[in-house]
């Protein structure tokens, strides 16, 4: 009987984790994102909320600098300049990733929290709006929670960016534009 | 043999038409060509490129380069404007190796350039960011177990791999052209007839 009920929490703990999203969060609207303001690119961070772990935050920053953290279930959306741009996270341990921002362009990358010896180690990876849209995270981190570093969109932002701004970004099934201007054209062979 | 050449001279007589072999006709010009690099390529023009080198999360090193290919011709309004073939290189921006507790490997690829019509086209786009399929949560369910078994079975994570990413040679690819190509301006005639070789006629100024 005692070993039934230990067996009986096992399950129940290994159901709850390895069905990682909020059930509730998969029938309601997916999170507007707003487009990026023109010329710039931008990257949503996102973290699903599963339990292990759920007690850390997932700091992200870039050059030392700490740009925002990542609670359970919460994501932020970092406005910056095209190129290459590497992003660490750290508890224990510290993990980096990098990214090639595109101009008027949107990416993804998540974070989750790993075993580690005496806490969890929080992990960066490259991801993609269908992931972000599967793992049902809908909720912006608090504004308190980002900075100091720049970029990253704080709630009042987004609702504004979301207002006016639709419609900025350049989709992949747009009609072809022929910008920018001749002086920008492909630089001479080496 | 003999025949032939008598009716070509008899031709000949009668029509003022050299009468030689057909190959030594002088061929017309032909139409442009499609290779000739004589049209713009809008910035954003989607293009198809292929990797010509093995490429993974544990055989790529971040920051290293690779050659690409152009896989399928620029087509714009109908019409090729750069055939396949074209040359170029892209760039891992981050490779990492799959870990321990269940980390899979991940690869992000960027295209940099291609070689076309004497000048490098910029790219960009290219849109390869991928992770290798990971234990993450195979390694949370057992540790979670582990709280209540009596032996420290949750050790096992730290040996459970994720998977690596592998992106073979040949993988086909979108990218676009990241700004507008111009065609050079044609070379007027009247600096055909410049002198080149004398180089009296150079200095000349009278």
């Amino acid at each position: 009987m005692k070993n039934e009920a230990k067996w009986s929490v096992l399950a129940g703990l290994g159901l709850a984790l390895s069905t990682q999203p909020a059930l509730a969060a998969s029938e309601a609207d997916p999170v507007a994102i707003p487009a990026p303001p023109a010329g710039k690119g931008q990257i949503v961070f996102y973290r699903t909320g599963t339990i292990m772990g759920a007690a850390m935050g997932c700091s992200v920053n870039e050059n030392g600098t700490r740009i925002s953290s990542l609670g359970a279930g919460r994501y932020f959306i970092l406005v910056t300049e095209p190129g290459r741009h590497e992003y660490t996270v750290k508890s224990e341990a510290k993990d980096m990733l990098a990214l090639e921002v595109e101009p008027d362009e949107t990416q993804y990358a998540m974070c989750r929290i790993k075993m580690g010896f005496m806490a969890g180690r929080p992990d960066l990876r490259p991801s993609t709006e269908a992931e972000f849209v599967k793992s049902g995270t809908d909720r912006l981190v608090d504004a308190d929670d980002m900075g100091p570093g720049p970029g990253a969109l704080r709630p009042d932002e987004v609702e504004l960016a979301l207002s006016g701004a639709a419609g900025a970004a350049i989709k992949d099934d747009a009609p072809i534009a022929d910008k920018p201007a001749d002086a920008e054209e492909g630089a001479p062979a080496a | 043999m003999r025949k032939d050449v008598l009716v070509c001279l008899g031709v000949g007589v009668l029509a003022p038409l050299p009468c030689l072999a057909e190959e030594a006709l002088p061929v017309p010009p032909s139409a442009p060509a499609a290779s000739g690099c004589q049209h713009a390529i809008p910035a954003l023009t989607p293009i198809v490129i292929e990797t010509l080198i093995d490429l993974g999360s544990a055989v790529s090193q971040s920051l290293d380069t690779f050659p690409i290919r152009l896989a399928e011709p620029i087509v714009v309004d109908g019409r090729e404007v750069l055939p396949a073939g074209s040359a170029g290189e892209g760039e891992v921006v981050h490779a990492k190796k799959a870990g321990g507790s269940g980390t899979p490997g991940e690869l992000v690829l960027a295209a940099r350039w291609l070689e076309a019509c004497g000048t490098r086209l910029r790219l960009r786009s290219m849109h390869v960011a991928l992770a290798g399929q990971g234990a993450v949560g195979t390694v949370n369910a057992i540790n979670a177990g582990a709280a209540l078994a009596p032996v420290p079975i949750g050790l096992v994570g730290f040996a459970i791999r994720g998977r690596n990413v592998l992106y073979p040679a040949g993988t086909r690819a979108t990218a676009k052209i990241a700004v507008r190509f111009k065609p050079p301006a044609p070379v007027p005639e009247t600096e055909d007839l410049l002198p080149t070789s004398n180089p009296d006629a150079a200095v000349y100024e009278g």
